[in-house]
């Protein structure tokens, strides 16, 4: 039911509703667009010529008002959602994706987190991220299939992957993933780091702590494996919170991409990992 | 706190399907009081004044003999142009639960929103102004993917029968004017795009100087279409009246 007319029903008559009801329609924006923006061109080279592939780590995406706004409605493990949970094991046997939730029906979650989902789908943000990337004519998934917002127990974990690269719907071709993530005094040892690893899963290049307001945006292919493979240590109450959002185009000239809707599990090796940052 | 209220357009919209897929002249609908008044009166003021002077009108889409395919229309499609309200009805226009109510009314599956807003914003009409009648491109140049619903919303507040600006609908082979709807507050007008779906408002309006006709348009596409459907990719297709010079 749209607040207005919860309004005018509570009431029993239409009547005109008071003036602060229209806070969320005149609420400033959360992201500062004019200044992500600007960034998206300074930052454009360094993300195209980024190793192991296109990406980058931005501080201070969300800012830490946002960042507690958003907590306050972030809906807990227990709440009667239908959170998506998937244990999922490989065809090798493998555990490769553990406690992770996810959930993506906008209408169902609080106004902050609406409103963020809505901005980082609005054609004002998917100008930025064609800016930086250099991928034109990016596509927003308004059903958020597989994104939304996610969050993972204590003890999960997510494999190194690569994602699947067509969107089994709308039979488009997956581009980009944006991650925000919104946890507050992260402990160092908790882990559920990001790891970006080599094309031949034989180097960790980077590994991202899941830092509240901090957003890493990367390029998907067959070969982009990342994942935070290693389970979380994070105490009982804790979880690994995020915000995911994938973008797509319909075609997309890097040809030696195959298309499929599978998502492509690694292990990883027992090799020296960078420090995390 | 949403915009829209989910129920009402569940029971105006997606419990009338069969009505919206056999209309005639091709499948559309016509919601009232799509938007609240308190909205529509909140977005009004937001139009900007139109700044058109003569010799500066859009002659770029004109018709092959020189004549005029709009006139005095003016449209705002960067959303960074437009007030942050104005925006936020984008959004949520532009979000799965509304494409989902869509989807179900239409029985188009998988629709896209463009987040863009190519040829869509806000649009507005100056006294004497028209746009003729047509079929809108059908093809995103940019998105690469295929047009198929248009969603109109009307603020044009105290606005009697004699100053026009009907939204015609017209049959496929431009013989008659099937249904004329007026651009009233808060209505909202939706249909299904093809290269024969022919709908402008192509008579001269008459509303007096100072005011406009508003609207607010956003396109829906998916990633191909039906056979039946397919006409090779085009840009706007104009039409004259049937008897018109």
């Amino acid at each position: 039911m749209g607040f207005l007319s919860s309004l005018f029903k509570a009431k029993g008559e239409a009547r005109e509703p008071p003036a602060c009801a229209y806070d969320s329609l005149d609420a400033p924006v959360m992201l500062d667009f004019a200044r992500l923006g600007e960034e998206a061109v300074q930052l454009a080279r360094e993300y195209q010529q980024a190793s192991p592939f296109p990406h980058i780590m931005l501080d201070g995406f969300l800012a830490p008002g946002h960042v507690k706004s958003i907590l306050q409605e972030f809906p807990g493990p227990g709440e009667e959602l239908e959170w998506r949970r998937v244990d999922l094991v490989s065809s090798a046997g493998d555990l490769v994706q553990d406690r992770k939730l996810g959930f993506g029906d906008v209408n169902r979650l609080g106004p902050a987190l609406r409103e963020l989902l809505w901005e980082l789908n609005s054609g004002t943000f998917l100008r930025i991220l064609e800016n930086l990337t250099g991928i034109e004519g990016l596509i927003a998934d308004p059903k958020l299939q597989g994104g939304g917002i996610h969050q993972v127990l204590p003890g999960g974990m997510l494999a190194v992957h690569a994602d699947f690269t067509r969107h089994s719907l709308y039979d488009l071709d997956r581009r980009l993933n944006v991650l925000v993530y919104l946890n507050e005094d992260w402990n160092d040892d908790w882990g559920g780091e990001l790891e970006l690893w080599s094309e031949d899963m034989q180097r960790c290049e980077r590994r991202i702590r899941p830092l509240a307001g901090r957003c890493v945006i990367f390029n998907t292919s067959q070969t982009s494996f990342h994942g935070h493979p290693r389970p979380l240590a994070c105490p009982e109450g804790r979880t690994r919170k995020s915000i995911a959002l994938y973008y797509y185009t319909q075609g997309r000239a890097d040809a030696d991409v195959e298309p499929t809707d599978l998502t492509s599990w690694r292990n990883v090796p027992d090799v020296n990992l960078p420090v995390a940052e | 706190m949403t915009i829209l209220d989910y129920d009402y357009l569940r029971t105006a919209m997606a419990e009338r399907a069969e009505d919206y897929q056999n209309a005639d002249p091709f499948p559309h609908i016509a919601v009232d009081n799509f938007l609240p008044t308190s909205v529509v009166d909140r977005i009004h003021p937001l139009f900007p004044a139109p700044r058109v002077r003569a010799g500066q009108e859009d002659r770029s889409q004109d018709m092959s003999d020189g004549a005029p395919a709009q006139f005095r229309k003016r449209w705002i499609s960067r959303e960074q142009a437009v007030d942050v309200a104005i925006r936020r009805i984008y959004w949520e226009l532009n979000s799965g639960p509304f494409i989902q109510i869509l989807e179900q009314m239409s029985g188009i599956d998988n629709l896209l929103p463009d987040p863009f807003l190519m040829g869509g914003g806000i649009h507005q009409t100056e006294p004497r102004g028209f746009l003729r009648m047509h079929a809108d491109f059908n093809r995103h140049p940019k998105l690469k993917l295929d047009r198929r619903l248009n969603l109109l919303i009307y603020f044009n507040r105290d606005w009697p029968q004699e100053y026009g600006g009907h939204l015609e609908l017209w049959s496929q082979d431009m013989g008659r004017c099937v249904k004329e709807i007026a651009p009233t507050a808060g209505r909202c007008v939706i249909f299904s795009t093809t290269s024969r779906s022919w709908h402008g408002h192509p008579r001269p309006l008459a509303c007096p100087e100072g005011d406009t006709r508003k609207s607010l348009a956003l396109y829906y596409y998916t990633h191909g279409r039906p056979a039946h459907e397919s006409d090779g990719e085009h840009a706007t297709l104009w039409q004259k009246l049937p008897g018109e010079a």
